[in-house]
C-alpha cells in the first residue's frame, strides 16, 4: 500500500519580514545601508516583496542626482541593479516607467543592462520601442566606449527576447552579425529563437532588401530554417531566397559562392518541405540548367521531384528529353550521365502520365542498359 | 513568516520531510511555528509532500518514504513562455543541495550559488553572478542542538552586510530574531510568543527596543494555520495574509489590505504524489504574474514510525 501525505511545510509570502525589512530600510539612513537591506531581502527569497522594491527604486530614481560621494553613487549602483533584478523576478510590469527612468539617468552600462533586462522581465511593452531603438544605434557603430556599448547591447539583447515581441527580431539578428565582442554576438544567436517561433516576416524584408549583404541574405535563410517556423513558412521563404539567388548578378568569386550557397539551402528546403508556390519550378529550373555545380543541378531535380506536380514532372520530363537528344547527337558528358541517373527515378517518383514520353524514348536511345532499366522502372511507376 | 532560508531547502527541509511519514503538526503548518524551521529562506517545494509505502502492522514499523527532489524549476511569464530556469544538484545520495545555477531561457548563465555543510547542515552559501564573481556570501552557525542561531551576511567583497541572530526556548521553538546591521548594531528585533504550543503572535520591534509592529495567528480547528494579521506600532490592522487548504495541502494564500482587497495572491498545484508542482504568484497592486513550475526526482528513503 502506498500512502501519500502533502507536508505543507512552507508559505510564500513574506509575512513579518516585510515589515521588518520594510521598517529597517526606511529607517536607513544612506544607500550603502539600503543596499545591505536590499541584500537581506533578496537572499530571503520572499514572493509578493515588488511594492517594496518599487518604493526603494522610486526613491532611489529622486535621490540618485543628489549623490555627492563615490561610496553613495557606488551603491546606487549596485541598489539600481539589485531593484532592477528583484523587480524583473517578481515581473512587476507596474514599475517599467521608474526602470526606464533608471535606462535614461544612470550612467554605468551595468545598471542600464540590468534596467533593460528587467523591462523585458517585466514586460514593459510602453518602453518596447525605446529599447529596439536602443539596440538598433548599437548596431550601426561601435560606440567610442566599445567595452560600454556592448554591455548595453547585451542587456537590450536579453530585453528583446524576453519581450518576445516580433519588432525585436531584427535588431537582435543583426547584432549577431554586428561589431561586438563573441560572448555578445553568441548570446544574440541563442536568443533569436526566443524572440518568435516565426520569422518568416522579418526575414523576408532582409531577402528582399537590396541594402544587405549576399552572406547576410544567406544568414537570414539558415535563421529562417533553423526556427520553429512552420514547415510552409520555411518554404515560401526558401523560394524567396532561391528567387533572389538568381537575380542577383556578380563577377566577385566570393559573392558567387554565397548567392550559390544561398540557392542550394534554398533548394535543400523546397526539397524537404514542398512548395505549391509556381514560381518554384522555373527557379529549379534554372538551378537545374545554370547551377554552380552538380550539387545545385542535382539537388534541383531533388526539389522537383518532392514537389511532384504536373508542372514538376514536365520540367523533369523536358530535362531528359534534353538529355535524350544530347545521347542521339552524341554530345553527352560525364555530368549528363550522372543527371539522367537522377532524372530518371525522379520523374517515376511523380507518377505523372507526362512523364511516359520521355521515358519511353530512353529505351531507343543509346544508353547504357542500367539507364534503360531505370527508366523501365519509372514507367511502372506511373499509373 | 518565513524561517526558512533556500540553501537549507533540500538538505534540511528534506529530512524533515523524510522523517515524517504522517503529518505532524508542526510539519503541517511550520510557517507558524519557527521552532521546527532551522533557518530563513523559504522552503523548497520539494519538501512539500512524501508518499509513505509498505505500513507495518504494529505500533513500530518501517517505511518507505518518496522524498521529491526538485531537478529544474521554470520561471514562466504569464503567457506560458519561459523566461528563466534554474538546476539543481546533489550530493550523490540526492539529499545535500550542491550547487543551484540559474540561466535565461536561451542558456545565459544569470547565477550560481553553491552551498556547503557541515554535518549535515548548511554552513555557507557563496553566491556567483553570471560571470563567476562572487556577489555574497552567508554563514551559517548552530547550536548544539542543532537549531540555527546566527546568520552572517558578508558581500563579494567580504564587507559585513548583516548579522541575523536566532533564539530558542527549552522546547526548541523560537523566541526571537534580532537583525543587526553591518557594523553589529541591532536594528530589528522580533520576538514571538506561544500558546498550546502554536505560534500565536510576533511583535516587531526597532534596535531602541520600540514596538514598530505586531502580528496575531490564527488557526483552523484542527489547527493548520488560517489567518495572519499584521498591525501597524498603533495596533492598527494594515494587512490579513490567508491561507486555504485542501486537506494538508495549501490550495491558495492571499495577503488583503484591512478593507478586505486583495493586493497579492498564490495559487498551488500538486501531482500525484503530493509534491508543488506549479505556483503562480499574482500582484494585483504591481499588476504582476509570475509563474513557477517545479520538476522532480523522487529519493526512496527508509524511516522507522511509532504509532
Amino acid at each position: 500500500m502506498v500512502l501519500f501525505g502533502a507536508v505543507a511545510s512552507f508559505f510564500a509570502f513574506a509575512s513579518e519580514e516585510l515589515d521588518i525589512y520594510t521598517n529597517i530600510y526606511r529607517n536607513a539612513m544612506t544607500w550603502n545601508e539600503r543596499l545591505n537591506i536590499l541584500r537581506d531581502v533578496s537572499s530571503s527569497n520572499l514572493d509578493g516583496v515588488g511594492q517594496l522594491y518599487a518604493e526603494a527604486l522610486s526613491q532611489l530614481i529622486l535621490e540618485q542626482p543628489n549623490l555627492q560621494t563615490t561610496a553613495e553613487k557606488t551603491a546606487a549602483d549596485e541598489s539600481a541593479r539589485l531593484l532592477a533584478n528583484l523587480l524583473g523576478d517578481a515581473k512587476y510590469t507596474g514599475a517599467a516607467g521608474d526602470l526606464w527612468k533608471v535606462v535614461q539617468n544612470f550612467s554605468n552600462p551595468l545598471v542600464k543592462a540590468d534596467a533593460l533586462i528587467a523591462l523585458g522581465r517585466v514586460r514593459g511593452t510602453d518602453y518596447l520601442e525605446q529599447v529596439v531603438k536602443i539596440l538598433t544605434d548599437l548596431n550601426l557603430s561601435p560606440t567610442s566606449d566599445p567595452e560600454s556599448g556592448q554591455k548595453i547591447a547585451y542587456g537590450a539583447i536579453l530585453a528583446l527576447e524576453k519581450y518576445k515581441d516580433p519588432s525585436g527580431y531584427l535588431p537582435v539578428f543583426f547584432a549577431s552579425t554586428g561589431w561586438y565582442n563573441r560572448r555578445v554576438k553568441d548570446q544574440a544567436v541563442a536568443s533569436l529563437p526566443y524572440i518568435i517561433d516565426d520569422p518568416s516576416e522579418p526575414l523576408s524584408s532582409i531577402l528582399k532588401s537590396s541594402g544587405y549583404s549576399y552572406d547576410t541574405k544567406l544568414l537570414a535563410l539558415q535563421k529562417e530554417e533553423e526556427s520553429k517556423a512552420p514547415p510552409s513558412s520555411k518554404a515560401t521563404v526558401a523560394v524567396l531566397a532561391l528567387s533572389e539567388g538568381w537575380k542577383a548578378a556578380t563577377n566577385d568569386v566570393k559573392q558567387r559562392m554565397q548567392l550559390a550557397n544561398m540557392r542550394k539551402l534554398s533548394i535543400d528546403m523546397i526539397k524537404r518541405y514542398g512548395s505549391a508556390d509556381p514560381a518554384a519550378i522555373p527557379l529549379l529550373g534554372q538551378s537545374y540548367t545554370m547551377g554552380i555545380d552538380s550539387e545545385e543541378r542535382l539537388s534541383s531535380v531533388a526539389a522537383l521531384a518532392a514537389i511532384g506536380s504536373d508542372a514538376a514532372a514536365r520540367t523533369l520530363a523536358n530535362f531528359l528529353l534534353d538529355l535524350n537528344k544530347k545521347r542521339q547527337d552524341g554530345n553527352i558528358t560525364a555530368e549528363d550521365e550522372r543527371m539522367v541517373r537522377a532524372v530518371i527515378p525522379a520523374l517515376g517518383s511523380t507518377a505523372k502520365p507526362i512523364a511516359r514520353t520521355a521515358l519511353r524514348m530512353v529505351e531507343n536511345v543509346d544508353w547504357t542498359n542500367a539507364v534503360k532499366v531505370l527508366a523501365a522502372e519509372a514507367l511502372k511507376k506511373i499509373p | 513568516m518565513k524561517f526558512y532560508v533556500a540553501p537549507i531547502v533540500s538538505a534540511i527541509l528534506f529530512a524533515s520531510c523524510a522523517s515524517t511519514g504522517s503529518i505532524p503538526q508542526k510539519e503541517a503548518a511550520p510557517a507558524v511555528s519557527p521552532a521546527t524551521a532551522v533557518s530563513t529562506a523559504p522552503a523548497s517545494p520539494a519538501a512539500n509532500s512524501a508518499a509513505v509505502a509498505e505500513p507495518a502492522k504494529k505500533q513500530s514499523r518501517v517505511i518507505t518514504i518518496k522524498v521529491p527532489v526538485e531537478k529544474k524549476s521554470l520561471v514562466k511569464f504569464a503567457d506560458g513562455s519561459l523566461d528563466e530556469y534554474t538546476l539543481s544538484d546533489y550530493d550523490g545520495a540526492n539529499v545535500l543541495l550542491l550547487t543551484q545555477t540559474r540561466y535565461s531561457a536561451s542558456g545565459a548563465l544569470l547565477e550560481r550559488t553553491d552551498f556547503s555543510y557541515t554535518d549535515g547542515k548548511v554552513t555557507t552559501k557563496t553566491v556567483k553572478d553570471g560571470d563567476g564573481k562572487v556577489t555574497s556570501q552567508r554563514l551559517y552557525t548552530y547550536n548544539p542542538q542543532g537549531l540555527l542561531i546566527k546568520e552572517f551576511a558578508q558581500d563579494g567583497a567580504g564587507k559585513p552586510i548583516s548579522t541575523f541572530e536566532y533564539a530558542y526556548d527549552a522546547k526548541g521553538d523560537r523566541t526571537s530574531w534580532i537583525v543587526k546591521d553591518s557594523k553589529g548594531v541591532e536594528v530589528a528585533q522580533t520576538v514571538y510568543t506561544y500558546k498550546d504550543g502554536r505560534l500565536q503572535g510576533a511583535e516587531l520591534r526597532d534596535g531602541t527596543g520600540k514596538k514598530t509592529g505586531s502580528g496575531l495567528y490564527e488557526y483552523t480547528a484542527d489547527g493548520k494555520i488560517r489567518a495572519q494579521k499584521y498591525y501597524n506600532a498603533l495596533d492598527s490592522l494594515i494587512r490579513i495574509e490567508s491561507t486555504y487548504w485542501d486537506g494538508d495541502r495549501v490550495q491558495r494564500e492571499e495577503r488583503t489590505t484591512a478593507g478586505g482587497q486583495v493586493q497579492q495572491r498564490i495559487d498551488y498545484t500538486y501531482g500525484s504524489s503530493g509534491e508543488l508542482t506549479q505556483k503562480v504568484i499574482e500582484d494585483f497592486v504591481g499588476k504582476s504574474k509570475k509563474i513557477i513550475q517545479y520538476e522532480y526526482v523522487f529519493r526512496d528513503e527508509q524511516k522507522t514510525v511509532e504509532e
